[in-house]
């Protein structure tokens, strides 16, 4: 059947996103959220999560572009970014926010430009894969109406 | 033991309020709490948690966020509890330096957890409320 089709290719891919650590279980738990009464939760989350980031890394691709930079703002943004990572089972791209979080904390330059192309490396690897999961949501959504 | 059933039944009798700056942690934190039955709503800061207060609200849980803009969770908690405001408050943070938890804690939290939050954890939070 079709709708057994798209869950298990569901299943596969975030068992592959899981096992190249661009997922971790957090994602289950996400999943796990999803019922009768909220049947596009996943979804939502996904959308909530790539709105709220493309404007986190928006605002540091500014900042760190300014002459003197503002070390106490892009702290607070990375972390941010981090924890909105963490929440939809992210864990390379939390790991590399918190790796830029200390390099701002330290007001280290150099090595906050490093690991901000490190943040954005990160962030489309996760956008595209978040964005094929969301696909497939959607796709079995439309194939139970 | 409080299991899945149990924690469905007594939740059923609590309120909480969600305060976080971050929409996906409000969705998330707000599916936890609705997938267990509890009442909640939201404050997207600590300023707007102390105003909802002041209204004459008052909620069983208070799951509050540390890192915040206008008013953060440690400052909220502050002013909560030297409202006189008992609830059950628990701190929910990302946040890695042990002395800012510390001083999160030491502001008058009930708990602590770090996120992400998972049902597994809140219904440890639940266990620490106290229903008036």
């Amino acid at each position: 059947m079709a709708g057994k089709d798209l869950n298990q290719k569901l299943n596969e891919l975030i068992s592959s996103l899981q096992d190249q650590g661009i997922l971790d279980d957090y994602f289950d738990e996400l999943k796990g959220l999803q019922d009768e009464q909220s049947p596009q939760f996943v979804t939502n989350t996904i959308t909530i999560y790539l709105g709220g980031a493309d404007d986190t890394i928006a605002e540091l691709t500014k900042n760190l572009s300014e002459p003197a930079v503002n070390y106490p703002r892009v702290t607070y943004l990375a972390d941010k970014l981090k924890g909105s990572s963490m929440s939809i089972g992210g864990a390379r791209m939390a790991d590399v926010c918190a790796e830029l979080c200390e390099a701002s904390e330290a007001n280290k330059r150099e090595a906050c430009l490093a690991l901000f192309g490190g943040v954005n490396r990160e962030y489309s690897i996760l956008q595209e894969s978040l964005n094929k999961i969301a696909q497939l949501e959607q796709a079995i959504h439309d194939n139970k109406d | 033991m409080l299991n899945s059933t149990n924690a469905n039944e007594a939740a059923a009798k609590i309120t909480a309020l969600v305060v976080d700056d971050s929409r996906i942690n409000q969705s998330i934190h707000r599916k936890l709490l609705e997938n267990l039955g509890i009442e909640n709503q939201v404050a997207g800061n600590g300023k707007e948690a102390v105003d909802v207060h002041c209204s004459g609200k008052q909620f069983d849980l208070i799951l509050m966020d540390m890192d915040m803009p206008i008013m953060n969770g440690i400052e909220a908690t502050r002013t909560l509890r030297a409202m006189g405001i008992r609830s059950t408050i628990a701190g929910v943070s990302s946040h890695a330096h042990n002395e800012n938890i510390q001083e999160f804690v030491n502001a008058g939290l009930d708990d602590y957890q770090e996120k992400p939050l998972t049902i597994s954890k809140l219904i440890s939070i639940l266990q620490k409320v106290n229903i008036n």
